[in-house]
C-alpha cells in the first residue's frame, strides 16, 4: 500500500481501491476534503472562499495521490484546485467561448462542422478541469442523460444524412454506466450514415479504473469507434493509465490524445516532449494541442500563442512525426479548428517554395507543374 | 433503474431508494432536493424524503431517468432497512 492510502485510506482494500465506483464516491469534493491532504495556499483559499458557483470541484483519491505533497506550483494542482484568479474576468473572455449555443439545434446536440456533430451526453466529469471549455454547463445538473434527451439527439442526427461523424462528449461520457452507452452506442451505430463515431474522455487520466474489461467489451461492438483522450502533462501517465490505454487499444479503438496548452503546467518544450513521446509509448497518437479556450477566468492559464508554435517547432523534426500534434486555436464564436503551427514556409516565388527546415536550414522546391503552367503561357503569349 | 437487492440503508423506507452503485455525480440532489440527500462521509446519495403527491413522483423519475448508472429505483416496496 503507498504511503497516501496508509495514510487516508487505510482501510481500503486493494479491491475497493480499482473499483471506479469507490473512486467516484471518494472523490475530494470541498474545502474541507482538501484541507484534508493538502496545505492551501492563499490563493487556493481565497478561492474555496469565494463565490461557490463557478466551475463545480472534484478529484478522484487516484488523482489526489498524484498531487498530494505538492505546492501549489504542482502543475496537476494547477489543472484542479481552483484559485482566485478563476474570478477575474479578462478582456475577450466569454461563457461561451467556442459560440455552441448558437448551433445547438436539440439540447445534447452542437452542429457547427458539415458533416460532424457533437452529441453531449450528460454535463457530468469525473474530474473537474479549471479551465473547461464548457464551464458554463458542466457539473450543474442541466444536461442528465437523459434518454428522452437522447431520442431528440439520435432523431436529429438520423434526419441529417450529412453528419458522418458523431463525437460523443459533454462532460465524460465515461462516466456513464455500460449500460447507459451501450444503450446510446447501439442506436448510433444503427445509423447506416453515421460512418464513426468518437468518445472525448479524459476518463483514462483521471480515472483509469473505469476502463473495465466490461467497458471495453461493450465499446468494441461499435467499430469504427475512435476516443480521444484528454492529457495535461506527464506525471498523468501511469502505469494504471497505460494499462487503460492498453486495454482500449486491444480492443481496437484508436486513441487520439488532445492536450490543452497550458501555463505553469505544460507551456515548456521539454515537458510537452516527454507527454507527446510517452503517449506514443501507451499507443495514444497525440492529436491536438489546443491553445486555451477564452474562458471566464482562464487568463492565469493562457499562453501567448507564440509559446505553443514554439513547442512545435522543438517538436517538429527533431523527433518523431507522431508525436507532433496539430496546434489548434479553435476560433471564438463557433468557426471551428483554425490551425497556427509554426510556418516553414519563407517565400512562394513562381512555382519555388523557400522552405526553412527543422534545423534551420533554407531548401527549396520547384512545383514541376507550376512551371509547366508558366512556360506554356509563356509560349502562348510568343505564338500570340 | 436500480437494484433493490443493492438498497443502501442511508435510504428512508419506501418504494423509492438508491443503490450502491451511486456514483455521487449529484444529479438527483440537483433535480429533485426534496427527495435526495448526499451521505457526506461515504460520498452517495439516498433518498431521505419519499414522494407523495404525483407532482414528487414526475420529480423522481425525471431523476431516474437522468441518473447516468441506474441507481435508483422504485419497487422498494415497504421493505425495512
Amino acid at each position: 500500500m503507498s504511503e497516501f492510502r496508509a495514510r487516508f485510506f487505510s482501510e481500503t482494500s486493494d479491491e475497493q481501491w480499482s473499483d471506479w465506483r469507490w473512486q467516484m464516491q471518494h472523490r475530494f469534493r470541498t474545502c474541507t476534503d482538501f484541507e484534508r491532504v493538502l496545505d492551501l495556499s492563499a490563493e487556493e483559499r481565497a478561492a474555496f472562499d469565494a463565490a461557490p458557483d463557478r466551475l463545480p470541484l472534484a478529484v478522484t483519491p487516484y488523482m489526489m495521490e498524484l498531487m498530494w505533497g505538492s505546492d501549489s506550483t504542482d502543475p496537476i494542482r494547477r489543472t484542479m484546485v481552483p484559485v482566485a484568479d478563476e474570478f477575474v474576468r479578462a478582456e475577450g473572455e466569454v461563457e461561451d467561448p467556442l459560440g455552441e449555443d448558437a448551433h445547438r439545434p436539440e439540447r445534447c446536440i452542437v452542429h457547427t462542422y458539415p458533416d460532424k456533430v457533437l452529441f453531449l451526453v450528460t454535463d457530468h466529469c469525473a474530474t473537474y478541469c479549471r479551465y473547461c471549455t464548457r464551464a458554463r454547463m458542466v457539473g450543474r445538473g442541466e444536461l442528465p442523460p437523459d434518454r428522452s434527451v437522447w431520442e431528440a439527439g439520435l432523431a436529429y442526427i438520423r434526419e441529417h444524412e450529412e453528419v458522418r461523424d458523431v463525437l460523443l462528449s459533454g462532460g465524460d461520457p465515461l462516466t456513464l454506466s455500460d449500460d447507459r452507452l451501450d444503450w446510446l452506442l447501439e442506436r448510433l451505430h444503427a445509423i447506416d450514415h453515421v460512418e464513426m463515431i468518437r468518445i472525448g474522455s479524459k476518463v483514462p487520466a483521471v480515472l483509469p479504473q473505469r476502463i473495465t474489461p466490461d467497458l471495453v467489451n461493450v465499446l468494441r461492438r461499435y467499430h469504427p469507434l475512435w476516443m480521444s483522450i484528454h492529457f495535461t502533462h506527464p506525471a498523468e501517465l501511469t502505469p494504471e493509465c497505460a494499462q487503460a490505454c492498453e486495454r482500449l487499444a486491444d480492443a481496437g479503438i484508436p486513441l487520439g490524445g488532445q492536450t490543452v496548452l497550458l501555463k505553469g503546467v505544460n507551456d515548456d518544450p521539454a515537458v510537452m516532449r516527454r507527454l507527446m513521446l510517452g503517449l506514443l509509448k501507451i499507443r495514444v497518437k497525440p492529436y491536438y494541442l489546443h491553445q486555451c479556450d477564452a474562458i471566464v477566468g482562464s487568463s492565469h492559464f493562457r499562453t501567448p500563442v507564440s509559446v505553443g508554435q514554439d513547442i512545435i517547432r522543438a517538436l517538429h523534426g527533431h523527433t518523431s512525426g507522431y508525436a507532433v500534434p496539430a496546434y489548434m486555436i479553435d476560433a471564438p464564436g463557433g468557426g471551428g479548428k483554425v490551425p497556427v503551427g509554426p510556418n516553414y514556409v519563407e517565400s512562394v516565388d513562381d512555382g519555388v517554395w523557400t522552405l526553412q527546415n527543422y534545423a534551420g536550414d533554407t531548401y527549396h522546391y520547384h512545383e514541376g507543374q507550376a512551371l509547366v503552367s508558366a512556360q506554356l503561357e509563356r509560349e502562348e503569349m510568343d505564338r500570340a | 433503474m436500480g437494484d433493490v437487492s443493492d438498497r443502501i440503508g442511508a435510504n428512508v423506507v419506501g418504494d423509492w431508494y438508491t443503490d450502491d452503485s451511486c456514483i455521487d455525480c449529484d444529479l438527483c440532489r440537483q433535480g429533485a432536493t426534496a427527495h435526495f440527500r448526499r451521505d457526506e462521509e461515504a460520498g452517495y446519495s439516498y433518498v431521505y424524503h419519499q414522494p407523495q403527491t404525483d407532482e414528487e413522483r414526475l420529480v423522481c423519475e425525471d431523476v431516474m431517468e437522468g441518473c447516468p448508472v441506474d441507481a435508483i429505483g422504485r419497487d422498494g416496496g415497504n421493505r425495512d432497512v
